[in-house]
């Protein structure tokens, strides 16, 4: 069976900055690969190639056994919702204004899979999936506690089906309980869910723990660990 | 009380509108160490760091002692005896001025050297932070959050202050910045000769960067002692319960972990007995109907009625 993820001699530019410089790694699905390294040494834009937010320079980034850098524009919308990514700032990720459970929502009415009669119920599930209630859901993000705020921007994540969570440092800013919840929820997503991580952390202790393999970048490489 | 300490604060309370944000806190902070202030997010590290510098806003009701080297923290100690370290560096420095422009106005004002011999001293200051030469006239906003806090660094030590509040100084930054960033903060503090008093809900960068350290849980502290002795064998539940949720070699790759039950209690919202025992596994009668008075055990203080920390 092909990896869920299959990267291939990635390399990403900044105009003449090579910021990832021929990086290859595989994801299975169900399976957790940590990435450490120092800042700067190309993690973030390793993960902003998978998620498609930034075009490598060449490179293959297989997904599901599709080639992406191939795609065009409109082929590359039906495969974002499948890979997910999960920020650092629980707060700074999701509106200030708008209420949790129209933010969870919006996934949903973006990929034409809302409706009045199945959408609420699925956003409560949602919701409930990350162990948060309908109170929870009627409030604004700055009503919430950081780990609930998280927790939130995780079911929204879940609301598009995906196989593969992009976790960028999603417990660096929580106090300690609170990110083990997290730690412990994700864990449990991926057993019952078969999800595929790849899990950037700067807390070596947390990646360990975390992840089944380890791999470390500088500037811009793979170095062997 | 130990009469070499730098800082000594007895029994500091501070009220907002008759609501306790913390409660009870005396610690000491030792000449050229590093003393961590820790808890969760509401536990009332924020609030002590402003009482320290004499800084709570108005309507808040602060009682207890605070006194540098036997005296009390005036506004005039600000910036020259003792100076803040922001978890948001963007309110520390002007957004009108360059960096090392700045800098020089603060050497200038404390240390009345002349505008050349400021700016020389200013330039040479975050060079020791590490801004490059290159960066060191740019303005506040054309930096990076890490060059930025390296430049309230070194506006905080340049006039070698006695001590430096530092309250989250590193929570805004980038994860993989925060160590390195920590790191200046220590070195130009023992450069300085000054204490410092790190507040921080990060248990690693304790453990890497501080001598002895406090534990707060809902405005009160719980346990006070020596870092490494605290980390091998917390006394406190609280701390206990706390460290638990961290990972650490041992514990079985992708496993659960421990988390505490329930949340912190409200501000207000505290009982007559132990702050913690809604959530403590070891609470019994006694701790729901009294506080418990701050004790010495095997070389720290720890606030608990529990029996077995006698034998230890
Ligand atoms: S006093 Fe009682 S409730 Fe409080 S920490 Fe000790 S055992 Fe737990």
């Amino acid at each position: 069976m092909s990896p869920l993820l299959d990267v291939r001699e990635l390399v990403v530019r900044y105009g003449r900055t090579t910021a990832v410089d021929g990086v290859s790694f595989q994801v299975d699905a169900g399976e957790t690969v940590g990435l450490i390294g120092p800042s700067g040494c190309g993690k973030s834009s390793t993960a902003a190639a998978v998620l498609q937010l930034r075009r490598p320079h060449s490179g293959e980034i297989r997904f599901g056994g599709v080639e992406l850098t191939a795609l065009g524009e409109r082929e590359l919308r039906a495969v974002r919702p499948r890979v997910q990514p999960v920020f650092q700032d629980p707060y700074g990720s999701l509106s200030p204004r708008r209420r949790i459970r129209d933010q969870v929502a919006e996934p949903l009415r973006a990929q034409g899979r809302w409706s009045a009669a199945t959408g609420p119920g699925r956003v409560r599930e949602l919701l409930a999936l990350v162990g948060l209630d309908g109170e929870h859901g009627g409030r604004l993000p700055h009503e919430l506690s950081g780990g609930q705020c998280q927790r939130a921007g995780i079911a929204r994540a879940l609301a598009s089906d995906p196989e593969l969570l992009i976790l960028d440092e999603p417990v660096s800013a929580l106090d300690p309980s609170m990110r083990a919840g997290i730690l412990n929820l994700l864990l449990e997503l991926q057993e019952t869910r078969g999800l595929g991580y790849l899990f950037i952390c700067h807390d070596l202790a947390a990646v360990r723990h975390f992840s089944d393999r380890v791999l470390t970048m500088r500037e811009g490489r793979l170095t062997a660990s | 009380m130990p009469s070499d300490a730098l800082l000594s604060v007895r029994d500091l309370s501070v009220d907002f509108d008759g609501v306790p944000a913390l409660s009870g806190l005396s610690f000491d902070v030792r000449p050229g160490e590093v003393l961590a202030l820790v808890g969760e997010s509401g536990a009332g590290k924020s609030v002590t760091a402003r009482a320290l510098l004499g800084m709570c806003p108005r309507g808040a009701a602060v009682s207890g002692s605070v006194l540098l080297r036997g005296t009390p923290v005036t506004a005039a100690d600000r910036g020259r005896r003792i100076a803040l370290v922001p978890q948001d560096a963007l309110s520390a420095l002007s957004p009108v001025l360059p960096v090392d422009g700045q800098l020089a106005l603060a050497v200038r004002s404390v240390q009345g050297l002349s505008r050349r011999d400021a700016l020389a001293r200013a330039r040479e200051a975050l060079a020791e932070v590490g801004i490059p030469a290159a960066r060191v006239s740019a303005y506040p906003h054309e930096l990076s959050g890490g060059m930025r806090q390296r430049a309230v660094i070194a506006m905080a030590t340049v006039n070698r202050p006695e001590l430096v509040v530092a309250d989250e100084p590193t929570t805004a930054l980038d994860p993989g910045t925060r160590d390195k960033v920590l790191g200046v903060l220590g070195d130009r503090c023992a450069a300085a000769g000054a204490s410092l008093v790190l507040v921080t809900h990060d248990l690693g960068a304790v453990g890497a960067h501080a001598d002895r350290m406090v534990v707060l849980y809902a405005g009160r502290p719980a346990e006070y002692g020596p870092v490494d002795r605290i980390l091998r064998r917390p006394l406190a539940p609280y701390t206990e319960a706390l460290l638990a949720c961290l990972p650490t070699a041992g514990t079985p790759r992708k496993s659960r972990l421990p988390t505490l039950p329930g949340r912190p209690p409200a501000p207000g919202a505290l009982g007559a007995g132990c702050a913690f025992a809604p959530r403590c596994r070891y609470a019994t009668v006694r701790c729901h109907t009294e506080r418990p008075a701050a004790r010495s055990v095997d070389g720290r203080e720890v606030a608990c009625h529990l029996d077995h920390l006698e034998s230890v």
